[in-house]
């Protein structure tokens, strides 16, 4: 047998070029053969493809549709978004624009965004900041249970609000939880289901993550933690598959 | 990243390689996406918002399809980037991978409204198009001269004696940018294939 063939004179032989004692060896040697056939795919492949000259560019509109819904994350899953556009009166004064925000907080905070509307929205997940995040103590917590209609995936869960130097955050603990299907999202919700605000995401088997509370959130009313399974669709709305929910107790 | 790209540095040899974005500026953008970084997104945006639009476009019925598809990518992207894995997986790849389950909730939609009953040969298809995607974004990835060297053989059936001639280069550095650019080709292939499944 022919020694194998160069991968140059291979690489030509994909792509149509003559070379008899190239292609006798390829036919007779089976690992010439798959890689061969693999080259060959990549050409058969290539040459369909129209090249790179005939990739399409989106409409220069549907990168802004895209960043719009970055930071706007869901606000309400009814329609109540007073509760959230109108500041509290405790909290009003922390609400500022976020440029400002980012100036005077660190990284990680910045991302909670004050929208056009004034609407107060979260989208930050800092999950990786524990255990470096600034000195905290626990105002409240709950236990994260199954909701009666909805899916039990099994493990424990709880919730706790902090609060720190910068605000509040909230800290979710989770072992043994099965899934997600897409992905869980933990919310803040007030009591009467009527406005949620999205905290962020937690990581399949991840075990405890930190989202900061958007600054100005009545968290009298905002007082019970949700987590959610969300399907990948990029519809920042609640799924309305809760997973877990718990409301906070001194 | 971008500042990471050293400019483009012809050397007179065979294995002179200049490139748009090197492995280490895909793998910088998968870092900083997980990290949360929204200019990565806007990065991964202007990189391969092409890629994942044309492979919705070729697979869907509408560009408007493909526009939703595309905008629903970039999303769940930006959502589940805690799911993302630097190290195990690139961008281009993971967001094929969500471009083709997204096209195939598509489809499954529109068989539960008609009920097809050739869903199968459309994932198929659906998947030869992000190959076929894929290569034709890799081409673009090589630089020059090697990207103009395979889109001559590729496009104009020019033997590499002919590329060689028409471009005043020695054969033995046409064969070599041909032969490292079919590897880069299936190299992303195999990339896109680990991620989708
Ligand atoms: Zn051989």
């Amino acid at each position: 047998m022919q020694q194998h063939c160069e991968p140059e004179d291979m690489a030509l032989l994909a792509l149509g070029e003559q070379n008899q004692p190239c292609q006798e060896h390829v036919l007779s040697c089976p690992q010439c053969r798959q890689e061969f056939d693999q080259l060959c795919e990549v050409v058969t492949l290539g040459r369909a493809s129209g090249g790179p000259d005939s990739l399409v560019e989106p409409s220069p509109e549907l990168w802004e549709r895209i960043s719009s819904q970055l930071d706007t994350e869901p606000v309400a899953l009814h329609t109540d978004v007073k509760a959230l556009a109108e500041p509290s009166p405790s909290g009003g004064e922390n609400v500022i624009p976020m440029a400002r925000r980012k100036r005077t907080l660190p990284r990680w905070t910045g991302l909670v965004a004050a929208a056009a509307a004034g609407i107060l929205m979260g989208g930050a997940v800092v999950a990786t900041i524990t255990g470096q995040d600034t000195p905290s103590s626990v105002v409240a917590s709950a236990e994260l249970t199954p909701m009666p209609d909805g899916p039990d995936r099994g493990g424990q869960a709880e919730a706790s609000l902090n609060r720190t130097d910068n605000g509040y955050t909230i800290t979710v603990k989770a072992s043994d939880i099965q899934g997600p299907e897409g992905f869980y999202e933990v919310w803040l919700l007030d009591g009467e289901n009527s406005g949620l605000i999205a905290l962020g995401s937690l990581a399949p088997g991840e075990k405890e993550a930190t989202f900061p509370v958007p600054d100005g959130v009545d968290l009298s009313a905002f007082n019970a933690v949700d987590v959610s399974d969300e399907p990948l669709d990029g519809d920042p709305t609640h799924s309305t598959v809760t997973v877990l929910r718990g409301t906070l107790q001194t | 990243m971008v500042s990471l790209l050293a400019p483009p540095v012809r050397r007179a040899s065979a294995i002179c390689e200049t490139r748009f974005m090197s492995d280490l500026d895909v793998a910088e953008i998968g870092r900083q996406l997980a990290a949360g970084d929204e200019s990565a997104l806007a990065e991964a945006y202007q990189r391969w918002s092409r890629l994942v639009y044309t492979v919705a476009l070729r697979s869907l019925p509408t560009a408007a399809d493909a526009e939703d598809v595309t905008q629903t990518v970039f999303i769940s992207a930006w959502r589940s980037r805690h799911n993302f894995n630097p190290e195990a997986g690139n961008v281009p790849a993971w967001l094929l991978a969500i471009t083709r389950r997204r096209i195939a909730d598509h489809h499954r939609k529109r068989r539960d409204e008609v009920s097809l009953e050739h869903a199968p040969e459309a994932l198929t298809q659906d998947a030869d198009i992000s190959d076929q995607v894929s290569v034709a974004d890799e081409i673009d990835e090589l630089g020059e001269p090697a990207g103009q060297i395979i889109r001559l053989a590729f496009f104009d059936d020019l033997t590499h004696q002919q590329i060689a001639h028409k471009l005043d280069m020695p054969l033995g550095t046409v064969k070599s940018h041909i032969r490292r650019s079919l590897q880069r080709m299936r190299s992303r292939l195999e990339v896109t294939h680990a991620a989708a499944l």
